[in-house]
Formats: structure tokens, sequence, C-alpha cells
């Protein structure tokens, strides 16, 4: 269970989050859509303790554990992974060694590298990415296509139990968007793992049929459905009758 | 092009290298601990130069680098990594073009990480023409937040993700011959 308790957060003294709160439970797939500059990317990357933002309220715990402000490396152990809008490159320092950085510091057992690399070419086939990116550097020179697969790729070997994919839909051309979405759904068929997905199209939900669609306005969640809330929101935006200027639910 | 390829590790000696004509020299040098070291090339006509030098600065210690310019149609390169664990490193980088020749292209790139020590780099470009491609970049700074970040959201700890980030910054300069003999990222990749 992952679980937001009245999360206030701040970055450069300007209110991001007010009393913020969410519940996911086990498995659920849970969809945040909201306008440009409302902190759906904020909140990603505070679960992970980005040292960018300042929270000044709340508490987040996921299985029980109280997770806010721990250092990333352990929120990321605990089996959160974020998938952020915009994944940055690394020179000099390839897909493979981070992983295995990753893994060994996961686990004190030797890496199976048979295993490890059948893995890793597996999860390319499925992801339609060349498996030459295994050992290429973290995302330099990478489309944004790619990148956001080479994260997919990643989520493969390291086996999250609840995935944050913040836009994991922007950059992608339409096949893709079908080929990352067969493959985040069956790996949470294969997991049983949590979703937290932010997105500003219906499309991906279309793919990916999220338990609920929540509405972030005014740093808190203002409005919560099902699929259709998506629909509504691409048919007739945010300013129609779902919420009103102030962010206040009608 | 005669291609020439000095491989130093842990050099405490000064160095000189006078170029031929159609001549290419590529000097790579890491040092674990950086002693103060004067290096000077001197290029006359089409000829190359390379100078990639990376480590870390422990002492305090002033590396002189000279470039030499004297004809045409020669390229000088130097790309410089320092991580300052301790004390002061002084990094004087210069390169002389001499007047009345043209086609020459000469770039200098310093890039320093502050741990426990400071760095100084004076990258000075003496250019007695107009006939010249010249560039230099120096920056000095920390560990990039956002690589730092982006590590331990894969369950890496800071620790072991500023090891990865020294082993790039220091090491991305070099090939795979002189990564070998330096052995320091043996148990990575591959
Ligand atoms: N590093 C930063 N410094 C200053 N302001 C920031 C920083 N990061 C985000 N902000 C501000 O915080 C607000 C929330 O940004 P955030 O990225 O969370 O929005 P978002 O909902 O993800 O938007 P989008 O749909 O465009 O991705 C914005 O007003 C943004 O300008
Ligand atoms: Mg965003």
């Amino acid at each position: 269970m992952f679980k937001v308790n009245n999360l206030t957060a701040y970055i450069e003294n300007k209110k991001i989050l007010d009393e913020f709160s969410l519940d996911i439970n086990d498995g659920e797939i849970h969809a945040i859509m909201g306008k440009n500059g409302i902190g759906k990317s904020t909140l990603c990357k505070i679960i992970l303790n980005d040292p960018h933002y300042e929270v000044k309220r709340g508490s987040i715990l996921y299985n029980g554990k109280d997770i806010l402000g721990k250092p990333t490396y352990e929120i990321a152990k605990e089996g959160i992974m974020l998938i952020s809008q915009n994944p940055i490159s690394i020179e000099g320092v390839t897909n493979m060694e981070v992983l295995r950085t990753a893994l060994r510091e996961k686990s004190s057992e030797n890496i199976n590298i048979f295993k490890f690399n059948k893995e890793m070419e597996d999860a390319c086939k499925k992801l339609e990415l060349d498996p030459k990116f295994i050992h290429k550097e973290v995302n330099v020179g990478a489309s944004g296509g790619e990148r956001k697969k080479v994260e997919l790729l990643h989520a493969a070997i390291l086996k999250p139990s609840m995935l944050i994919l913040d836009e994991i839909d922007s950059g992608l051309d339409v096949d893709a968007i079908k080929v990352v979405a067969n493959f985040i759904n069956d790996y949470h068929k294969e997991t049983g793992c949590s979703i937290l997905i932010v997105t500003h199209h219906k499309q991906l939900l279309d793919y990916i049929k999220p338990n609920y669609v929540h509405i972030l306005s005014g740093g808190k969640i203002v409005k919560t459905g099902d699929y259709h809330l998506a629909e509504e929101i691409e048919s007739s935006g945010f300013r129609s009758n779902i919420i009103d200027e102030d962010g206040k639910s009608e | 092009m005669d291609k020439k390829v000095v491989n130093l590790i842990d050099n405490d000696e000064s160095l000189e290298y006078v170029l031929n004509d159609n001549e290419m020299l590529i000097i790579n040098i890491f040092n674990n601990s950086f002693k103060s070291v004067d290096i000077k090339t001197t290029q006359n006509n089409n000829s190359y130069v390379v100078i990639n030098f990376s480590g870390f600065a422990r002492s305090d210690t002033t590396i002189n680098i000279n470039g030499n310019v004297l004809g045409n149609n020669n390229h000088y390169i130097l790309n410089f990594r320092a991580i300052a664990l301790e004390n002061h490193g002084t990094v004087n980088a210069k390169v002389s073009v001499n007047e009345n020749t043209k086609d020459n292209e000469v770039v200098e790139d310093l890039k320093g990480i502050l741990e426990d020590g400071t760095l100084n780099f004076m990258p000075i470009l003496e250019i007695d023409t107009s006939e010249v491609k010249a560039e230099h970049y120096a920056t000095i700074g920390h560990y990039p937040l956002e690589e730092l970040f982006y590590l331990q959201t894969k369950g890496i700890s800071k620790e072991e993700a500023i090891k990865i980030l020294k082993k790039s910054f220091l090491f991305n300069l070099f090939d795979k011959e002189f990564l070998k003999q330096i052995n320091y990222g043996k148990e990575q990749d591959e």
C-alpha cells in the first residue's frame, strides 16, 4: 500500500502541493491529470526525495514504512521506481554499468550473467528497442521515445513493485505507444505492481486501464473518477464543468 | 600521417615534443596523484596534437601545459580533467600561435570537480593571427545533482553513484587500450 497524507511542498518558496493526499492499494493503477505546471512532476520527484523540493508537512508511507525524506536510493530499494518526464543522459556511463551496479547493491548474491543478459534481450525485443542500447551510454544521443524505452528496460531488470510513470507517452509515436503500453500491461500482470501514471492524453489510458483517474489542481486532488473522467477532460478540458478556475471541484 | 601514442600512468616527469610535418601525437596521461610537471609541444606544419590528461589533485601542484604552433594547418587539442581531493591544484594551459600563420585549430577544454580541494585553471590563448580557429573552456564544479539523483533512483547509493560519475569523468577521454593499462575500472563494464 502506498499512502500520501496531507503533503505540503514548496519549490523556491512557491507552494506546489497543498495538503495533498492519495492512497494506492497494491496492484492498482492510478492516473493523475492536470494542467501544465500544476505540480504533477513535482509530486513524482518528491516521492523519490528530489533535493530541489522542500516538504513542509505530511507523510508518505510505502508498505507501512515512512519513506518521506529517506535517501533516494533507499526509497528505490523499497521498490519504487520513477521514470521521469525527460530522462536525462549521462556521458561515459553505460546502461549495463548502471543496472549491474544497481543489482549488486540490491542483493549480495552474484549476478547470474546468463539470466541477466537473457532478461535484457527479452525486454529489448518486447520494447522493440535495439539491443545495442544495453551497452550504450545512458540516453546519450537517444531520442525522446528511445529514452522512455531505455527506462522501461531498466524497470524490466530492476523489477520495482511500484512504477511512477511521468508522461511516459510523451515523445512516443502511435506505434510506440502501443508497444510501451503492452509492455507495461504485461509487467503489471506478471508482477502485480502498483502504477501511478501522469498523462495528458486519454489515449494511453485506452491501453492501460486505470482503476482511478484523479485531477490535480491547487495543490491537491480535486476530483476522482474512473476512466471516463479522462474522456471528459479530453473532450472539454480542465476549465469546463469539471473544476473551476480556483481549482475547486464544482 | 605518422601517428605516435604516448600512454603514461602516474607520470612525474616533464615532457617535451617537437613534431615533424605530417605527424600526429596523442598523449594520454592518468595520474592518481598530480605532480608538478611541464608539458611542452611544438608544431610546425600539418601536424596534430591531442593531450588527454586526467587525474586526482591531492597535494599543492602546478601543471604547465604549453602548446606552440609555429606554422600552418595544425591541430592542437587539450582535454584536462581533474578531481580535487585535497589542497590546491593550478593548471596553466597556454597555447601560442605564431603570426602570419593560417588554418590552425586549437581547443583547450579543462574541467574540474571539487571534493575537499581547490583548483585554478588558467587557459591562455596567445594568438598573433586572425587566421585561426580557437576555443577554450574551463569549468569547475561539483558532481551534477541531476545525475546523482538519477543514479540513486535506480537504487544505487550516493557513494556508488559518485564512484560511477568519478570514473566516467576521468576516463571518458581515453581509448580502450589505455583504459586496460590503467586497470582502474576492471571490475566494471565488459
Ligand atoms: N527547479 C525548479 N525551479 C523553480 N520552479 C520550478 C522548478 N521545477 C518546477 N518548478 C515550478 O513548479 C511548478 C510545477 O511544475 P511541475 O513540473 O510539477 O508541473 P507539471 O504539472 O508536471 O507540468 P507539465 O504538465 O507541464 O509537465 C511549475 O510552476 C514550475 O514552473
Ligand atoms: Mg510534468
